[in-house]
C-alpha cells in the first residue's frame, strides 16, 4: 500500500507535532451487487494547528476518509492514530468517549438537534463528556458569544438562518476543546456571503486558538485559505500541496491543547 | 382469582413488578450522569404526536388484553363467590343424605347454583336424631362452632295482604335454640328479634323477601312448597344478613315446619358452621369435614368397604381411573390405590372414610362402579357407597370457592392465550412505530453518536421516550380493560338475568397492578429491542442520510449467530429426542434450518455479493421448508429417523406463529415479484401499470417493514380463522341447540294419578299462567312395553318404553334424528309421517344399538310391539333414529295412529315452548304455582344447555373481539407505512408528478401497496389458520371422532375482505395527500 507521493508534507514546521496519522487506509462498500472501493491505501498526517483542506471530485473518497479519520467509520484495513492513540484498537464506547473529549464536527447540513436551543446544542458534547452542567453552560455561552450569537442563545435551530446554524455548529464543535475539528463541506449549504463569513470564522479560530481543522470541501476559496490542500481521486491522494507554512506561533498550552484565552476553559 | 397458568398470581405480579423495577432501574442507571438524555427524549415526544399516539395505542392494546382477561377472571370469581356467600350466609358445610347415583350430584349442584340456592339442592329427609348422634360423637377440639339441624326448601310465597308474589324464596326452618353463631335475626333498628317464642304459624321474612312482597308485620302469607300450600303470618321483618344469606328468606321454627309438612322428627340437612369469623371459617373446612366424616362412618362400615374395594376387579378399575382424574383429585385416589394394594396399610381406613364421606369423591367411585363388568361387584360397590344411609359432608363453601377460582383461572388463561395474537400484533406495531420514529430521526441520532454519545445512550434516549408512552399506555390499557370487562358483564348480565344469575364486575387491586406491570414490562422490552436495533446504526451513513450498509451486525457476528442458533437447535433436538416430544424436536430442526440459511448467506457474502436472485431463492426455500416442517412435523421427524412423537396441546400455538412467520419471511422476499404478477392484467393501461411497478419496487426495497405488517395481519387472521373453523366444527358436532331440546323449553310431568289432567284445558283456568303464554304444547304418553326385532339373529322380546306422541307434538317438535330412512327429505318429514301414517316408528339411539338396527336398514327394519306381559302386537317400520342427546328419553316412539291398538300409557309428559318475552324459568315457577297441588311438576328441558347457551354467545363474541383487536394494529400499521411512504418519497412523488404522472396514479400506487400488504397477510393468515385448525381437529378427532373439520369459507372471505377494506381505508388518507403534492413544492421541500 503505497503513499502516492512517497514523501511527507514538506512544509510543516518541525515544532508542530503530528496529531492525526492515517496509515494505509482501505475502505470499500457494497452497492447492489458490486463492491465499490472508496479508499485504496491512503496515508496522511495532520499537524497540530494545521488547517487542512481535502478536495476532489464527487466519489473520490473525501468524506469516507474524513469519517475514518474521525472514527465515525471503521476502515477495512489500515489504522488511524489520533494523538498517538490507535482508533482501531478502541472499542466502540472508547471511540465515542474519545470523540466527545477530543474531536469536534461541523457538517454541511449543520445537523443541530432541532429540539434543543442553540445553547443546549453547544452544551451537548460537554455534557456527554461528563462536564458539569454549570461549567458546560458557562463555556457554551462564551463560545456562542465568540461566534457572534450571544443574542440567540435561546433560539431553536428552526429560528436561525443557515449561517447562524453553522455558527452554532462550529461553537458546538469547539466546546470540548477538541484536538481536532472535522468539517465536511461547512459552507456547502450557504450563500457566498455567508460562506465567506463562516470561512473567516474558521480561519480566525485557527489563527487565534490554534485549532486544528480538517475540512472536506469543493470550494476553492476554502482551500485557498488552508495551510495545505490534499486532493483525492478514486480513493487515492493524488496531490498534497502546502500553501503556506505553519508559523509555529500558534499558542499551545502546557499539556498540548490550545488555550482559548477568550473562553473560560474546563479543567 | 388466585392462580394463572398454574402459578400464583401474587408470584406473577411480584415477578412483573420486579421486572419493571429492574428495567426502570436500568434506565435510571444509564442516565444517572446523562440528564441531558432526559431533556432530549422528552422534548421529542410532541414532535410527532401522531406517532406518539400510535405507540400508546399499540402498547395499550397489549395491556388492555391482559387487563380484561384478568378482570374477567376476577369478575367470575367474585360473582360465584358472592353467589355462594349470599346463599350460604355463615354456613360452611352441610351434612346431607346423598344417595349415590352416577352423575346426579353434579347436575343437582349446577341446577341449584343456577337458581342461586345451593343450600336447597334437593336433599332428602332423614331422622333428626342423626344430628344429635353426630354432635355427641364429635371429638373435642374439632374446628366446628355449631351443628344445626335444619329444613331448607325453596318455594313460592304469596302475600295475601298485598297480593304480591315472590318466586324462589328460601324457606329456612331452624330449632328455636339455634346457636347465635349462625347469626340471630335482628330488626332493621338492630334490636334482636326473639326466635324462641314465635307463635304457631308466625314467621319472619328478611328485608329482601319483604321488599319483593311489599310485606309488613301482620300480613297473611301463603307458602307453596311442591304440592302443599301453607298459611302463615308475618311476625316481623329481619335484616338480610348471615341467616339464610342475602337471598329472599322465610325463617320459621323447625318443629313448626315439620308439623306443617307432616314430617315430625325429620330434617333434610345439618348446617355446619366452622370456628373463626366469616372470612376465616372456610379455611377450616377440610379439617371440619374430616372430623365429621370420621364420625359419620363407623369402623364396621369401613372394614366392609375395605373388603369390597380390595376385590381385584375394583382395584383394577381404580388403577385405570386414577390417571384420568383432575390434578386436585388425583392424590387422594392415588393414596387409596396404593393403600389397597398393600393389605397392611393402616392409612386405608382413614382414606376410605374420607372418600366415602365426600359426595364428590363418592361420585367418582360411583362412576367407577357403573363401569364394572360384573353385576355383583357393581352392586357391592354401590352398597358401600351408600354406607350409613349415605349421609355425607359437602364442603359447599370451599368447593364453590375453589371451583370459582379454577373456572376463572381457566377462563383467563384461554383469553390470554387467544389474546396473545393480539398482544403480539400490538407489540409489532410498537416496534414498527419506533423503527419509523428512529428512521425519521436517524440523522439526529447519528449526530448525537458523533458528538460522543455511546450506543447505550441512544438506547436510554429511546427508552426514556418509550417509558413515557409505556406509562401512559399501561394506564390507558388498564382503563380500557375495565371498560371491556364492564361491557362483557353487561352483555352476560342480559343473557344470564333470566336464569336468576347476577354477574358482578370486579377487579382486584392485585390484578390492576399485575396488568399495569405486565403492560409496562412488555412495552419496555419491545421498545428496548427496537432501541437496541436502532442504536446499531452506522454513524457515517446515517449523518449523510445514506442507505444503511448491509448488516447491522459486525461481520464476525454473523457466523457466531449461526453457530449459536445451531447449538440451540442441537440442544432442542437432543431434548426432544430424549423426551420423545414433538415440539422441542421441531423447534430444534427449525433453529438448525435457520442456522444453515444464515451460514450460507454469510459464506455467499464472503465470496462477494451473491446475485439477488440467489439470495431470494435461498430465503424462499428456507421459508418454505420451515413452513412445511411445522405443517407436517411428524412426517419430517419420521423421515429423519427421529420417530413420530405425538402432537401435544402446546404445539399448536407455537406452530401457528411459526407457520405465519415462515410464510411471511418467504413472501416478503418475493412480494415485488408477486405484485408484478398480480398486476399483469393492468398492462394495457400505462399509468396504473407504472403505479403497480413502482409499488412493487418500493415494497421490495422495504422488506423489513413490509414483512412486519404482513405478519401482523397474518397472525390476527390466523387466530380468527382457527377460531372460526373450531366454532363451526363444535356447532356442527354439539350445537344444534334447537334439536337438543327438541324444540321445547319446559317439561311438565305428573304422577300416574295426574294423567287425567288435560294441561291445555287446565291452562285456561290457571292462576299464574295463560294458554297463550305457550307457543307449543306437545304431549307424550309413556308405558312399559315389549319389542322384538326379527332382523336380529337372536331375536327375542325385550323390555322397552313405548312413547306415544300426540299430533301437536309431532307437528311442533324439532327433535334431532341421527339417521332417517330413504325417502324422507327432512327430520320434520319423519315426524309428520308418524302423525299421518300408521305402522311407522322412531327408535332411540340406545335401542338401535341394543337391537342392532344399522342406519342402512331404516325403512326396511320392522319391529313388533306389545304391552308388558303380552297382548296384541303392533307392527311398525323403523324410519328414524333419535339423536343421542335427545331429551325425549330411551325407547320407541309412535304416533297415535300406530299406537291405537296398544293400551294407553298412564305416564303423561307435556313439552312446552314459551312465547317470546316469557322466560322459561318464570314460566316453570308459574306452572308449579298453578298446578303443584295437582301433582304436576314443571322443569326446564335442559338447564345446563340453557346456561351454556346463555354464556356461550357473549364469551364467543369476547374471544373473537380479543383476537380481532389485533386487526386494529395491522390496519394502523398499513396507515403508518403509507404515511411514512409519503413523507420519505415526497421528492420522488414530486418528480413523478413533474414527469407527467397524474395524481390518480400516485394515489393508486399507495393504495396498491396497502392492498398488497393486507392481502398478503390475509392469505397467509387464513392459509396458516386452516392448516393449524386442521391439525387441531385431527388431534381432537382421536378422542371425539364426531368433531368435523368444517371450513366456513363465507366467514373467512368476509374476514379477509374486512381486513383488506380496513387497510385500504387506512392507506386512503395518506394516498389522498400524496395526490395533492405539487411537483414544485415537493422538489423544493427536498
Amino acid at each position: 500500500m503505497g503513499r502516492d507521493h512517497g514523501q511527507p508534507p514538506a512544509t510543516l514546521t518541525p515544532a508542530a507535532p503530528v496529531i492525526v496519522e492515517a496509515r494505509g487506509l482501505f475502505k470499500s462498500y457494497q452497492r447492489g451487487s458490486e463492491r465499490v472501493a472508496a479508499l485504496r491505501g491512503v496515508d496522511l498526517a495532520v499537524r497540530r494547528g494545521e488547517m487542512l483542506a481535502i478536495m476532489g471530485p464527487s466519489g473520490s473518497g473525501k468524506t469516507t476518509l474524513l469519517n475514518c479519520l474521525a472514527g465515525l467509520d471503521r476502515p477495512d484495513a489500515g489504522d488511524v492514530l489520533v494523538e498517538g492513540q490507535s482508533l482501531r484498537r478502541l472499542s466502540d464506547d472508547a471511540r465515542a468517549r474519545y470523540r466527545a473529549r477530543r474531536m469536534g464536527f461541523v457538517f454541511q447540513a449543520y445537523n443541530l438537534l432541532p429540539v434543543l436551543t442553540a445553547l443546549e446544542n453547544v452544551e451537548l458534547p460537554l455534557l456527554l463528556a461528563g462536564e458539569s452542567e454549570h461549567r458546560a453552560r458557562e463555556r457554551s455561552r462564551a463560545l456562542l458569544a465568540e461566534v457572534g450569537l450571544a443574542a440567540h442563545l435561546r433560539h431553536r435551530p428552526a429560528q436561525l438562518s443557515g449561517g447562524q446554524q453553522q455558527r452554532v455548529a462550529i461553537a458546538r464543535a469547539l466546546a470540548p476543546q477538541p484536538a481536532i475539528v472535522w468539517a465536511d463541506e461547512p459552507t456547502g449549504n450557504l450563500d457566498s456571503e455567508t460562506a465567506a463569513e463562516i470561512l473567516e470564522l474558521l480561519v480566525r479560530l485557527n489563527r487565534t486558538l490554534g485549532q486544528t481543522f480538517v475540512i472536506v470541501t469543493h470550494a476553492a476559496e476554502v482551500a485557498r485559505r488552508a495551510h495545505r490542500v490534499v486532493t483525492m481521486r478514486d480513493g487515492r491522494i493524488t496531490s498534497d500541496q502546502a500553501l503556506r507554512p505553519l508559523d509555529g506561533r500558534t499558542p499551545v498550552g502546557a499539556r498540548g491543547e490550545h488555550v482559548a484565552r477568550c473562553v473560560p476553559a474546563g479543567d | 382469582m388466585e392462580r394463572l397458568f398454574g402459578l400464583p398470581i401474587a408470584l406473577l405480579a411480584a415477578g412483573a413488578a420486579a421486572g419493571c423495577a429492574l428495567l426502570l432501574g436500568l434506565v435510571l442507571l444509564l442516565t444517572a450522569r446523562r440528564r441531558v438524555l432526559w431533556r432530549l427524549a422528552l422534548r421529542n415526544i410532541p414532535r410527532r404526536l401522531g406517532y406518539a399516539l400510535l405507540a400508546v395505542a399499540g402498547l395499550a392494546l397489549g395491556t388492555a388484553v391482559v387487563a380484561s382477561a384478568l378482570f374477567t377472571g376476577d369478575t367470575m370469581t367474585y360473582t360465584v363467590r358472592s353467589l355462594v356467600a349470599d346463599s350460604l350466609g355463615r354456613v360452611d358445610e352441610v351434612v346431607v343424605p346423598a344417595r349415590i347415583t352416577p352423575g346426579a350430584q353434579n347436575r343437582r349442584w349446577l341446577e341449584a347454583l343456577v337458581a342461586g340456592a345451593p343450600l336447597t339442592a334437593g336433599a332428602n329427609y332423614f331422622d333428626a336424631r342423626r344430628h344429635t348422634a353426630l354432635a355427641a360423637a364429635l371429638p373435642p377440639g374439632s374446628p366446628i362452632a355449631a351443628l344445626v339441624p335444619a329444613i331448607v326448601e325453596q318455594g313460592a310465597l304469596i302475600d295475601r295482604t298485598t297480593q304480591q308474589l315472590a318466586l324462589n324464596v328460601t324457606v329456612l326452618a331452624l330449632p328455636r335454640d339455634t346457636p347465635p353463631v349462625l347469626g340471630p335475626p335482628a330488626g332493621p333498628d338492630g334490636i334482636p328479634l326473639p326466635f324462641a317464642p314465635l307463635a304457631p304459624g308466625a314467621v319472619y321474612l328478611n328485608t329482601e323477601a319483604a321488599s319483593q312482597l311489599g310485606a309488613a308485620a301482620g300480613d297473611q302469607l301463603e307458602l307453596r312448597l311442591d304440592d302443599q300450600a301453607l298459611l302463615l303470618q308475618l311476625a316481623a321483618v329481619y335484616t338480610t344478613g348471615d341467616l339464610g344469606g342475602a337471598r329472599p328468606t322465610l325463617l320459621l321454627p323447625l318443629e313448626q315446619l315439620q308439623e306443617l309438612l307432616d314430617r315430625p322428627g325429620q330434617i333434610n340437612q345439618i348446617l355446619v358452621v366452622n370456628a373463626g369469623d366469616r372470612a376465616e371459617s372456610v379455611t377450616h373446612s377440610a379439617e371440619a369435614a374430616a372430623a365429621l366424616r370420621a364420625v359419620l362412618i363407623d369402623d364396621e362400615a369401613v372394614d366392609h368397604a375395605l373388603a369390597t374395594l380390595r376385590r381385584e376387579p375394583i382395584r383394577r378399575a381404580l388403577r385405570g381411573l386414577v390417571p384420568n382424574l383432575r390434578s386436585d383429585e388425583r392424590p387422594r385416589f392415588e393414596a387409596l390405590r396404593d393403600a389397597l394394594d398393600a393389605p397392611a396399610d393402616e392409612r386405608a381406613g382413614a382414606l376410605v372414610r374420607d372418600l366415602l364421606g365426600d359426595p364428590e369423591a363418592a361420585g367418582r367411585l360411583a362412576l367407577l362402579a357403573a363401569r364394572l363388568p360384573h353385576g355383583d361387584d357393581r352392586s357391592a360397590l354401590f352398597g358401600v357407597l351408600n354406607t350409613g344411609g349415605g349421609l355425607r359432608v359437602l364442603e359447599l363453601k370451599r368447593v364453590a370457592q375453589e371451583r370459582a377460582d379454577t373456572f376463572a383461572s381457566l377462563l383467563t388463561s384461554i383469553f390470554l392465550v387467544l389474546g396473545l395474537f393480539s398482544i403480539a400484533t400490538g407489540l409489532m406495531l410498537v416496534f414498527l412505530v419506533f423503527a419509523l420514529l428512529a428512521a425519521g430521526r436517524r440523522v439526529e441520532l447519528a449526530i448525537t453518536r458523533a458528538l460522543g454519545a455511546y450506543r447505550r445512550d441512544l438506547v436510554a434516549l429511546l427508552l426514556i421516550e418509550g417509558l413515557a408512552y409505556a406509562l401512559a399506555a399501561a394506564a390507558v390499557g388498564v382503563v380500557a380493560g375495565l371498560a371491556i370487562t364492564q361491557g362483557l358483564v353487561q352483555s352476560l348480565q342480559g343473557a344470564l338475568e333470566p336464569l336468576g344469575l347476577t354477574v358482578r364486575a370486579h377487579a382486584t387491586p392485585r390484578s390492576v397492578a399485575f396488568a399495569f406491570c405486565v403492560g409496562l414490562l412488555l412495552a419496555l422490552l419491545t421498545i428496548g429491542l427496537a432501541a437496541w436495533w436502532t442504536s446499531r446504526l452506522n454513524i457515517a451513513a446515517a449523518i449523510r442520510d445514506e442507505t444503511e450498509p448491509a448488516g447491522r451486525l459486525a461481520t464476525w457476528a454473523a457466523p457466531l449467530l449461526a453457530l449459536g442458533l445451531a447449538l440451540v437447535g442441537a440442544g432442542w433436538l437432543v431434548l426432544g429426542n430424549w423426551a420423545n416430544a414433538l415440539l422441542p424436536l421441531v423447534v430444534g430442526l427449525s433453529a438448525l434450518g435457520l442456522a444453515a440459511e444464515r451460514l450460507l448467506a454469510w459464506l455467499l457474502r464472503q465470496r462477494g455479493a451473491p446475485p439477488p436472485g440467489l439470495a431470494r431463492l435461498a430465503r424462499t426455500l428456507a421459508a418454505g421448508g420451515l413452513a412445511a416442517l411445522w405443517w407436517e412435523p411428524r412426517a419430517v421427524t419420521a423421515a429423519l429417523h427421529l420417530g413420530r412423537p405425538p402432537l401435544s396441546a402446546e404445539y399448536f400455538p407455537v406452530a401457528g406463529v411459526s407457520m405465519v412467520l415462515a410464510a411471511t419471511w418467504g413472501l416478503a422476499a418475493n412480494l415485488d415479484l408477486l405484485l408484478r404478477g398480480l398486476l399483469l392484467p393492468l398492462r394495457p393501461w400505462c399509468g396504473p401499470r407504472l403505479a403497480g411497478r413502482l409499488a412493487a419496487a418500493y415494497l421490495g426495497a422495504q422488506r423489513g417493514r413490509a414483512g412486519l405488517t404482513i405478519a401482523m395481519f397474518a397472525l390476527v387472521l390466523c387466530s380468527l380463522t382457527v377460531s372460526a373453523v373450531l366454532l363451526a366444527g363444535a356447532y356442527q358436532a354439539y350445537g344444534r341447540p334447537d334439536a337438543e331440546n327438541a324444540g321445547y323449553d319446559l317439561r311438565v310431568q305428573g304422577a300416574d294419578d295426574a294423567a287425567a289432567l288435560d294441561l291445555r284445558a287446565a291452562l285456561a283456568t290457571a292462576v299464574a299462567v295463560r294458554p297463550d303464554d305457550f307457543a307449543a304444547i306437545g304431549g307424550q304418553r309413556s308405558q312399559s312395553g315389549e319389542l322384538i326385532y326379527l332382523g336380529d339373529a337372536r331375536a327375542r322380546w325385550r323390555p322397552a318404553t313405548v312413547h306415544v306422541l300426540d299430533a301437536e307434538f309431532l307437528s311442533t317438535t324439532t327433535a334431532h334424528l341421527s339417521a332417517r330412512a330413504p325417502g324422507y327429505e327432512s327430520e320434520a318429514a319423519v315426524w309428520r309421517a308418524l302423525a299421518e301414517r300408521p305402522g311407522v316408528a322412531v327408535i332411540s339411539t340406545q335401542l338401535a344399538a341394543v337391537l342392532g338396527v344399522p342406519p342402512s336398514r331404516l325403512g326396511d327394519a320392522v319391529v313388533w310391539l306389545r304391552a308388558q306381559g303380552g297382548g296384541p302386537a303392533v307392527r311398525a317400520v323403523v324410519i328414524g333414529v333419535l339423536g343421542a342427546s335427545s331429551p325425549l328419553g330411551d325407547g320407541v316412539f309412535l304416533g297415535e295412529a300406530t299406537a291405537a291398538a296398544l293400551p294407553a300409557g298412564r305416564q303423561v309428559t307435556y313439552f312446552l315452548r314459551t312465547r317470546d318475552g316469557l322466560t322459561p324459568e318464570r314460566a316453570a315457577s308459574a306452572l308449579n304455582l298453578s298446578f303443584g297441588d295437582r301433582g304436576l311438576r314443571a322443569s326446564l328441558v335442559d338447564p345446563e344447555l340453557r346456561l351454556s347457551r346463555a354464556v356461550q354467545a357473549p364469551l364467543s363474541y369476547l374471544l373473537r373481539g380479543f383476537m380481532g383487536l389485533g386487526l386494529v394494529s395491522g390496519v394502523l400499521a398499513v396507515g403508518l407505512l403509507a404515511t411514512r411512504a409519503v413523507l420519505e418519497r415526497r421528492a420522488q412523488i414530486g418528480m413523478l408528478r413533474a414527469v407527467g404522472m397524474c395524481a390518480r396514479n400516485v394515489q393508486l400506487m399507495l393504495l396498491l401497496e396497502g392492498s398488497a400488504l393486507a392481502l398478503a397477510g390475509a392469505t397467509i393468515g387464513v392459509g396458516a389458520g386452516v392448516v393449524l385448525a386442521g391439525q387441531v381437529v385431527r388431534q381432537l378427532q382421536r378422542q371425539h371422532p364426531e368433531f368435523p373439520l368444517l371450513v366456513p369459507t363465507d366467514q373467512l372471505l368476509v374476514m379477509a375482505a374486512l381486513a383488506w377494506g380496513a387497510a385500504l381505508l387506512a392507506a386512503a388518507v395518506p394516498a389522498w395527500r400524496a395526490g395533492r403534492i405539487t411537483p414544485i413544492e415537493a422538489l423544493r421541500y427536498e
